[in-house]
């Protein structure tokens, strides 16, 4: 008996290894052949011959199946390849699927986008750090000098150059192009002399006249060739010439200078790039204004010296240069005044010393990022290191997330098991399987990416605040899209890659059957988790000692008063009322003392000079292994108290001791460099005074006192040596009040201040905020630290949450029997919940030893530094697996306390 | 009996100009193509499908599967423009070749 549904499957059958074009084309021609089989049927043939009849006419299969995989070729180009790949079939599998998950999908795209928005983040912060100075001309010839110098065990590094440095290498070294010097000036005020009210400038330079030719820069106004040739000619940026003379012009104007000289300005300029070291700087005055800008002293180290290499040059050659600078130009320089001194002879101190004094070159695009603690830079530098930190949690923040992907997606694989079985036996072939699936995982990543954008727009503004800059993201820069949107795809091709393998390697006789109801993969998915877990123990490990190391060097005692001090800044605009306005100020309620010093324990002025102790001279020379470079600050009577300094050995100055004009105060580190016990110390004699050429009329201070170790300087340095001398020019004011109300105190200030100085602004702060700013640092890779261990943390527990509800799910039936056979919630809740945490603690035992000593690392940059406690190790600990609990005991609960009528009915 | 690639070479101009009276599916197509050819043109009927899916893809057609009360699916196939443009070029260029072969059969014979 014919079969005729048999004869039509079996012909059928014949189109099976082919690959059809459309969906439904098969499905059509079947439509066709039994259209036309009906109609001959109706014609009164039997079903036999009008089948038979019906297949005759449509010809052959294979023809018919080759024009159509002629049609199903792509044609030609690439992008319609891909067209064809992302937007055909797969695309509208693809979207069937995520609106059938909406939850798995959600979880999926969230979980990238933290991850993506916070690698954004970090990525435009890299980007921002690694272009700093690139926009100059020809920045990759230019170079700065630096002085590293050791004497008498003391290093220091500096920024700068001597003045004469500039002269030598534009004479003699052949590789040098050009050279352009600055000179350190601090803070001015200005004003035009008509008006009344000065502006404080805080960032003034003085600079060559070839300045704007060797960076590249145009004037706004101005001819940049001549502009700072002739003294007393000032150039400035737009804002500076905005903020001093409103919105008229200021080319050809006067500018009177501290109350004191007129200057003409010559140029205007724009403002400079925030990322160049130049960006602070708003007033730059002509070099030649300045008398000591030809001097040919070798102890001027204060001027910044540039070089540009003419192109080809290498900066080993311009280094070889500078060491033979020593020997050529300094060391001649310095016989001219200490008799006997000969090469040979500073050669072999040396040697026995130890001592050094080296001469180098930095290229200028690497400052922002190599030359972190020279003396003298233009701007706060940064440090490679903090690239490095960023960049490493920028990776790990994108692995996570990635890794969360391929968890939740292999995870979530047996509800797509049967999709892939049946797939297969229609015809797919494993590629196209795997295709399907990439095609899905960069969808997902691409809708992250847009996500991702949204939510780093609104985190910018936290963000800059964070890092201390101004980034925003690039929107019309095609490139900052071209590779956001590789990198997106690339990462939806990377994390979809594991999952789309391993779903489409089913077998659809097992999947379909119903026996492959496990999933596998599971050891890779615990391996993941333990992954993500130990990311972000080690995450929070670093944050908590970040936290701590800044909180005890912000609450450290160092050995003076910092609380309720007040420093008022610009004295000289007082001019010579400054003892008057300080005796005023002593008489103001709640004022307990006043003491005028230029120096402060917190970034303020610094002197180093070089002290010779009594009996150094041997024969009219001095013998140089005695010499010792120290701070020197020229302080008053009361400065020791009014910081709360600590005399541990003789005496403070005294206003009845009238010797005490050369007498000084040194603190432990300068005994400890002399090998002298406090008591010993009292009453030697040292020099500075060793230019003069009657060396035995030296001048010499006397030894009066012993004061404590105090911090001046930031705590990842040692306490350096330190002596003081009375002086009577200072800059600044320190104000000791007593607790309560600053507001009328400050007012009563003000009023005073008014009196003598009409006119000028009165600029204060509190010696704490100060301090406070040094570790701004420190304290900001803390606040870094803190967001993105949350962004990872909560990508972990995401991704934790996706594993506990797809455990509990497959798991309903077991659940249910055990309900039945009389398990109490509790221990049902427990036994879903420890699977995860034994991940949890597998993590801990993996990223507890690691966290522990790169952070050990970390904090060996530090003089003075915390012990890692056990309590932080603990404490990690502890927030991980709380995290972890709170993530998945939702889940198990709920899981738990399901009545097993239902889940046991429901299949 | 009409050649087999004079055939495949008319069939496009033939699909287009059938749809373009109204849409259709496959099988009534080829049976409209059996009609008007009076059998001379011998197609296998399975020879279609590449063709309209070619159509479809070169945008010259479109296509839709609709479901009747009563009957089988069926995919239906209708111009579009651009479809109606690569016509009117067809029947031109038919319409010129046509032309061509009048002259051609009425040429006398010459001696050169």
């Amino acid at each position: 008996m014919f079969d005729l549904e048999k004869a039509i499957n079996a012909w059928l059958k014949l189109f099976r290894k082919y690959r059809a074009s459309g969906d439904g084309a098969v499905r059509e021609m079947e439509l066709h052949l039994r259209d036309h089989i009906d109609d001959l049927v109706a014609d009164g043939h039997s079903e036999e011959e009008a089948f038979r009849t019906a297949v005759e006419a449509f010809g052959d299969v294979s023809q018919v199946m080759e024009q159509e995989s002629q049609n199903a070729r792509p044609r030609g180009r690439l992008v319609f390849r891909v067209y064809q790949g992302l937007l055909g079939n797969h695309f509208k599998v693809a979207i069937r699927n995520f609106t059938k998950q909406p939850f798995f999908t959600f979880l999926n795209i969230f979980g990238l986008a933290i991850g993506m928005s916070g690698a954004l983040l970090i990525g435009l912060f890299i980007y921002d750090e690694l272009s700093f100075d690139q926009m100059f001309r020809d920045a990759d010839r230019i170079y700065r000098i630096n002085i590293d110098n050791k004497t008498s065990g003391e290093v220091s590094h500096y920024a700068s150059a001597p003045a004469p440095m500039a002269g030598v290498l534009s004479a003699d070294c052949s590789q040098v192009e050009m050279v352009t010097r600055f000179r350190e000036t601090g803070s001015m005020y200005l004003r035009p002399p008509e008006k009344e009210q000065n502006v404080k400038e805080t960032h003034v330079t003085a600079v060559d006249s070839s300045f704007f030719t060797m960076f590249g820069l145009s004037l706004v106004q101005g001819d940049p060739e001549t502009a700072l040739r002739e003294p007393n000619s000032i150039v400035l940026t737009s804002s500076a010439a905005k903020r001093l003379f409103d919105n008229q012009k200021a080319l050809g104007k006067s500018l009177l200078v501290d109350n004191d000289k007129l200057f003409v300005v010559t140029g205007v300029m724009e403002d400079l790039p925030p990322n160049s070291f130049l960006r602070d700087h708003g007033v730059f005055i002509s070099l030649s204004s300045f008398d000591d800008a030809k001097t040919l002293a070798w102890n001027t180290w204060y001027f910044p010296t540039f070089v540009k290499l003419h192109p080809g040059s290498k900066l080993e050659d311009l280094n070889g240069f500078l060491d033979t600078v020593q020997d050529r130009y300094l060391i001649p320089w310095a016989m001219s005044f200490v008799p006997g001194l000969t090469v040979e002879a500073m050669k072999a101190q040396a040697k026995v010393s130890g001592d050094y004094m080296d001469f180098n070159a930095i290229a200028l695009t690497d400052i922002h990022l190599y030359s972190s603690d020279r003396k003298g830079e233009f701007s706060a530098n940064s440090d490679i290191q903090n690239v490095y930190i960023m960049s490493f949690i920028g990776f790990f923040l994108i692995v996570l997330a990635s890794v969360n992907f391929m968890n939740l997606s292999t995870a979530h694989s047996l509800t797509r098991a049967k999709e892939v079985g049946i797939r297969k036996t229609l015809g797919s072939n494993r590629l196209g399987l795997i295709r399907q699936f990439l095609t899905e995982s960069s969808l997902i990543a691409l809708f992250s990416m847009i996500l991702s954008i949204i939510v780093a727009a609104a985190a910018l503004p936290i963000f800059n605040d964070l890092s201390g800059k101004e980034l925003s993201i690039p929107i019309a820069n095609p490139i900052f899209w071209i590779v956001l949107v590789c990198g997106t795809i690339l990462l939806g091709l990377i994390s979809g890659s594991y999952p789309a393998f391993f779903l489409s390697q089913f077998v659809p006789s097992k999947v379909l059957k119903g026996i492959q109801h496990r999933v596998g993969g599971g050891s890779v998915r615990n391996a993941l988790v333990v992954f993500q877990f130990a990311i972000s123990i080690f995450l929070i490990v670093g944050t908590l000692v970040v936290f701590q190391q800044v909180n005890f060097m912000l609450h450290k005692d160092l050995g003076f008063q910092r609380d309720q001090v007040l420093v008022i800044e610009d004295l000289k605009a007082a001019g010579n009322h400054v003892q008057s306005l300080k005796e005023e100020i002593l008489r103001i309620n709640r004022v307990e003392s006043v003491s005028l010093s230029s120096f402060l324990p917190t970034p303020s002025a610094r002197r180093g000079v070089t002290y010779f102790p009594e009996g150094s001279m041997e024969s009219g020379v001095l013998k140089s292994d005695d010499a010792m470079i120290v701070e020197q600050w020229a302080v008053d009577y009361d400065y020791i108290n009014t910081l709360g300094l600590e005399i541990i050995a003789g005496r403070n100055f005294d206003r009845r001791y009238g010797t005490d004009s050369s007498a000084m105060l040194l603190n432990e580190s300068v005994l400890r460099m002399m090998n002298l016990e406090p008591k010993e110390v009292i009453g030697r004699r040292m020099t500075t005074d060793i230019h003069r050429p009657d060396k035995e009329n030296m001048e010499y201070l006397t030894v009066i006192g012993v004061v404590k170790n105090f911090h001046f300087e930031s705590l990842r340095n040692r306490i350096d040596g330190l002596t003081m001398v009375l002086g009577n020019h200072s800059d600044r004011m320190i104000v000791k009040l007593t607790a309560g109300d600053f507001g009328q105190t400050i007012e009563g200030i003000g009023k005073r201040w008014d009196k003598v100085a009409p006119g000028q602004p009165l600029n204060y702060y509190f010696i704490d905020e100060s301090f406070n700013a040094t570790y701004r640092a420190e304290q900001r890779l803390g606040r870094i630290f803190v967001v993105f261990t949350t962004l990872s943390l909560c990508i972990a527990c995401l991704g934790l949450f996706g594993l506990a509800t797809f455990s509990a799910e497959k798991r309903t039936k077991e659940i249910g029997i055990k309900k039945v056979m009389g398990a109490s919630v509790n221990q049902i809740a427990v036994q879903l919940s420890s699977g995860f945490l034994k991940l949890v603690l597998l993590a801990l035992v993996i990223a507890l030893p690691l966290s522990w000593y790169a952070m050990n690392t970390w904090l060996e940059a530090f003089t003075y530094r915390v012990d890692i406690p056990w309590w932080t190790l603990a404490l990690a600990a502890l927030i991980a697996v709380g995290m972890a609990i709170v993530t998945i005991s939702y889940q198990s609960i709920k899981a738990a306390v399901m009545n097993p009528v239902k889940s046991l009915r429901a299949e | 009996m009409i050649s087999k690639s004079l055939t495949a070479a008319s069939t496009k101009a033939i699909i287009l100009g059938i749809l373009k009276q109204g849409n259709s599916y496959g099988y009534l197509i080829i049976k409209k193509i059996k009609e008007l050819s009076e059998g001379k043109m011998q197609y296998s009927d399975g020879m279609l499908y590449p063709v309209l899916h070619r159509l479809e893809k070169e945008g010259l057609i479109r296509s839709n599967w609709a479901m009747e009360k009563d009957s089988k699916p069926r995919k239906y196939y209708e111009i579009t423009e651009a479809g109606k443009k690569a016509l009117a070029a067809e029947q031109e260029q038919w319409q010129q070749v046509n032309s061509v072969m009048q002259a051609v059969w009425n040429l006398k014979p010459t001696n050169l």
